[in-house]
């Protein structure tokens, strides 16, 4: 296998495996060389730092302060929650110990057989008492302490419930403000379809008249570049020029937009709506490919 | 071990350490993280924020993490600065959260605007340590031309495979390997005093 010496072709290859795009002989050389050179360890690291330099050039968002409020709440309840266990369990432990029957303390078999005339029996059966309570009290703080982890293990569980039903929730009021939305007087919902490039893609626009604006409803409708943008426009007749009826650029394949129609004829049902992919600095004349379109009335 | 470590919580400063702060944390002291999440909170959020879109979600994370960084421990010096490890750890687990979300196909997500939550930035002191290096990065994201800049943060903040950002693109996937691994480089090169 060649390999690869010079800076350039391993600063690559870190470059390469950082991104997570090594292609299988590459992560072979790459392997290879950190076998070869296992200095180079720090600079793979340094790249991965270089990585995650990236966030520090967004601009800073700052969350709500009850977000510290919450995290601190949390991690008290968590303190509240193991200090407990740890005492019962060390109790337990500490406790254990003066009971446990000591080796000097064990009898002593007589070589002949027999009991130690010297150890009365009723010595024998205290000491093994004491031996299955220190038993019992360990074996409890044991299982106190596994319960609390437990206990714990379950409040995570519920943690990451409550997460997914106040995610369920936004979803609902979503849902919501579409429905409301569709009950408005004169909103209309129109599918659209793919074509050329977005064949697989597909949505539904709801135009709400008396509130002048646009849903978009995606699906498989993927992001575009900053210098693109999807626009969408209203077909009034064959014989007048597509109405700009404004723009969007989703977040994700699936996303729900909304903006506010930029003419009135956009929601005054048209025969036809289109969706192009223009460049988004050009002027509001349809120039970009046709990427989706409803049925024409 | 650092003789910081042992330093009582009254006699902290806002200049302790990083390696103070998580030493003190690691012997159970909740100020320590709390001067933590002061510092890289912010960073934090912003992150998942960007990558997730939405102020709950974001929220959600941004909790998540410095609960892990309590509870789990792990954190190593040897392995980078703490902010790094948290930026590290952040988008790994956003994108998990992302590509979780895709699989269950919600049918509706990031309607409610991201602007309801935000509050105006109130931590000078925090934002005058961190503003150096976010001014360095923003001075070096700059000196990408726009392609490599878009590859390298499509990768970044969406984690779509190679693949998937030539298809966007709708450029071959060689080039795409290319840009990417080329403006890494340049940014290995323009940052090299803050790594």
């Amino acid at each position: 296998m060649a390999h690869p010496d010079s800076s350039d072709k391993w600063q690559d290859l870190m470059a390469g495996y950082v991104l997570e795009n090594l292609s299988d002989q590459e992560a072979a050389e790459l392997r290879q060389l950190l076998e070869d050179q296992p200095e180079l360890r720090h600079e793979l690291q340094r790249y991965e730092a270089t990585l995650a330099q990236l966030p520090q050039g967004l601009p800073l968002e700052t969350p709500a302060p009850r977000l510290e409020q919450a995290l601190l709440s949390q991690i008290h309840a968590l303190q509240a929650d193991q200090q407990p266990d740890l005492q019962s369990a060390g109790q337990a432990a500490g406790q254990a110990d003066p009971l446990l029957p000591r080796p000097q303390h064990r009898p002593q078999r007589n070589p002949r057989g027999g009991g130690d005339p010297g150890f009365p029996r009723h010595r024998l059966a205290w000491g093994v008492g004491r031996a299955i309570a220190a038993g019992l009290l360990l074996f409890l703080g044991w299982d106190n302490y596994t319960l609390r982890r437990s206990l714990t293990a379950n409040q995570q569980q519920l943690n990451n419930a409550n997460s997914l039903i106040q995610e369920l929730r936004q979803n609902q009021q979503q849902t919501a403000v579409v429905l409301a939305s569709l009950s408005r007087p004169g909103a209309m919902v129109y599918p659209l379809l793919g074509t050329g490039s977005l064949a697989d893609a597909s949505g539904s626009l709801v135009t709400v008249p008396d509130a002048g604006e646009a849903i978009f409803i995606a699906r498989n409708v993927p992001a575009l570049p900053e210098d693109q943008v999807y626009r969408l426009w209203a077909i009034q007749d064959a014989t007048t020029a597509p109405l700009y009826c404004g723009e969007f650029n989703p977040e994700a394949d699936d996303t729900t937009t909304r903006w506010v129609l930029p003419a009135s004829g956009c929601s005054t049902q048209p025969q036809q709506l289109l969706i192009t992919i223009d460049p988004v600095d050009s002027p509001p004349v349809p120039v970009g490919e046709l990427v989706l379109q409803s049925q024409p009335s | 071990m650092d003789s910081e470590a042992c330093t009582p919580k009254s006699h902290w400063t806002l200049d302790a350490t990083d390696r103070a702060l998580i030493e003190a944390m690691q012997v159970g002291q909740v100020e320590a993280l709390q001067e933590l999440y002061r510092r890289y909170g912010r960073l934090v959020y912003t992150l998942a924020l960007r990558i997730l879109g939405t102020v709950t979600e974001a929220e959600d994370l941004t909790q998540e993490i410095f609960l892990k960084l309590w509870q789990q421990q792990t954190y190593d010096f040897e392995r980078g600065s703490v902010g790094t490890f948290l930026t590290i750890l952040t988008r790994s687990r956003a994108i998990d959260r992302v590509r979780s979300r895709k699989a269950r196909q919600r049918l509706l997500q990031r309607w409610i605007s991201m602007d309801s939550d935000r509050t105006e930035n109130n931590l000078p002191l925090e934002r005058a340590a961190l503003g150096e290096r976010a001014q360095q990065v923003q001075s070096a994201l700059t000196q990408l031309s726009e392609k490599e800049r878009e590859v390298l943060e499509i990768a970044y903040y969406e984690g779509l495979s190679q693949s998937e950002i030539a298809h966007r693109l709708d450029v071959p996937l060689g080039t795409v390997k290319t840009r990417a691994r080329t403006a890494l480089k340049k940014l290995r090169t323009l940052l090299q005093d803050l790594i």
